[in-house]
């Protein structure tokens, strides 16, 4: 039988039984003015299980960075068990963890429609950066959807159909989101030289075959000890604090945040 | 050769053959590369996987004293919990030598049978391994032998097995070729990362997942 991110997707987030921490309405009522959302779109298909436990565990780092964090989920079938199951926030160690939006959007329009409403709740706790689940047969133009898409997220190994498999997302990316600026982390190496030759690969094809550049961002390490981490129910950087694995993940959140937000205001950067 | 003085079964206990689980892997007649040992499964912990040549997985068991009430139990219920994991494990460590599609083989591993267990382990395609320990004056050395039973077809596998679980074996699909690739360094490379190249080289780094092992 075919594995199923469903079948896996309960893992890498907290249980029933844990106590929230930082309850949304408590969070929200520390509001002091409107902060604005980013989406960080990552597309995912039904089996994408280790970007998922990339996408958790970042989202909670980006919290630990004392950033508001909401960890965006659609209404797609393949997500549905996610919706049914997860409290509203989650629990880290010294300070709040990400929210989970749950969105009931079919499509790329509607769930863009649901983070621009998302941006419009504000938030006392500064900045949100949005990761965001977006299935990837949702990546299509549409007018409503391409601000979604402005911020991509994509990763992606040495391996020759993953590079296949990113360039391919890329160009539907653009198509669906012509000024978009995608960004890519590259996981599933030994070395620092394997990811920036993977990376490089990647930002050549797509500034020859597509004209668009490649931000990157960074590379994450050890993805066993990130899943088995999820599995678990706790961020890699709590289970292991000091792993490589999790310098490398506080490495990617710190460049997401930082290439998102406006140092001066701290806010985020507004999609263009 | 090493003076054996004095040869008999030994209780060991689970930790001291997880302890020298791959060498006994790598010596047996159809050598098996150790993948993972005691990693969680369904309610306890698998002993050990491993791949064959043909990139098959291997769940192992160890029937042992302190081990499983019900070893061949076990044993089935972990394959299941097993079998749809495989692709995950690929999706981490794509390195990993493992053939996607391929129905894990069963062995278990023991001292000793009992008639019962050898015919339940035919009947279910379970294989089964023979610990032997022996006394020498360097200390105590374990063997790993093939049951007389089996020992005249140790690569082939139980027809049962064959009707009764999983597709046949296919070749795994090859990756589609790369299309011209730019050069592989650029001295304007936009990568970015805060590591340092030594931290990744450090000798006490875990991979990325269990390798060569």
């Amino acid at each position: 039988m075919a594995r199923e991110l469903s079948d896996v997707l309960d893992y890498f987030l907290p249980g029933r039984d844990e106590t929230p921490a930082i309850p949304v309405e408590a969070a929200r009522a520390q509001e002091n003015g409107l902060r604005g959302l980013l989406p960080l779109a990552v597309p995912v298909t039904e089996r994408d299980v280790v970007p998922v436990a990339f996408v958790w565990n970042l989202a909670i780092e980006i919290a630990r960075a004392a950033r508001h964090a909401v960890l965006l989920i659609p209404d797609d079938p393949t997500l549905q068990p996610l919706r049914e199951s997860l409290p509203p926030t989650t629990r880290i160690a010294g300070g709040g963890g990400p929210e989970f939006a749950f969105s009931g959007a079919d499509d790329l329009g509607a769930l863009a429609r649901d983070a621009r409403e998302l941006g419009r709740t504000p938030h006392g706790r500064g900045p949100t950066l949005a990761p965001t689940l977006v299935p990837t047969r949702w990546i299509r133009p549409d007018p409503d959807g391409a601000s979604l898409l402005q911020h991509p997220v994509l990763f992606a190994t040495p391996e020759a159909s993953s590079l296949h498999a990113t360039q391919a997302l890329l160009e539907r990316i653009f198509e669906a989101a012509p000024h978009a600026e995608p960004g890519v982390t590259i996981h599933g190496v030994d070395s620092i030289q394997e990811a920036e030759r993977t990376f490089d690969r990647l930002s050549l094809r797509c500034e020859t075959s597509l004209g668009r550049p490649l931000r990157s961002y960074g590379l994450l390490l050890d993805d066993l000890q990130i899943y088995r981490a999820a599995v678990e129910r706790r961020p890699v950087t709590a289970a292991k604090p000091n792993s490589l694995a999790s310098r490398a993940l506080t490495d990617v959140a710190r460049l997401l945040i930082e290439d998102h937000t406006d140092p001066a205001e701290g806010h985020p950067v507004a999609p263009q | 050769m090493r003076p054996i003085v004095a040869g008999r079964v030994a209780q060991l206990r689970r930790a001291e053959i997880l302890e020298c689980l791959e060498g006994l892997l790598g010596a047996s007649p159809e050598p098996l590369r150790l993948i993972v040992r005691d990693v969680q499964g369904l309610g306890g912990p698998i002993d050990a996987v491993a791949c064959d040549a043909t990139g098959t997985p291997v769940l192992i068991g160890i029937a042992t004293p302190d081990g499983a009430a019900d070893p061949l139990g076990s044993l089935l219920a972990q394959r299941a919990w097993l079998a749809p994991r495989i692709r995950d494990w690929l999706q981490l460590n794509p390195q990993l030598p493992f053939r996607p599609d391929v129905r894990p083989r069963m062995l278990l591993l023991a001292g000793q049978w009992e008639a019962a267990t050898l015919a339940a382990a035919a009947e279910i395609g379970v294989e089964l391994g023979r610990l032997r320990a022996l006394e020498t004056v360097e200390g105590t050395v374990v063997g790993l032998e093939t049951p007389p039973e089996r020992a005249s077809s140790a690569t082939e596998r139980p027809p049962l097995e064959r009707a009764s679980f999983g597709p046949e074996r296919t070749p795994p699909e090859a990756p589609p070729p790369e299309p011209a690739t730019p050069p592989l360094a650029r001295p304007d490379s936009g990568f970015r990362t805060g590591l340092r190249a030594e931290d990744l080289d450090s000798p006490s780094r875990p991979r990325s997942a269990p390798r060569g092992r």
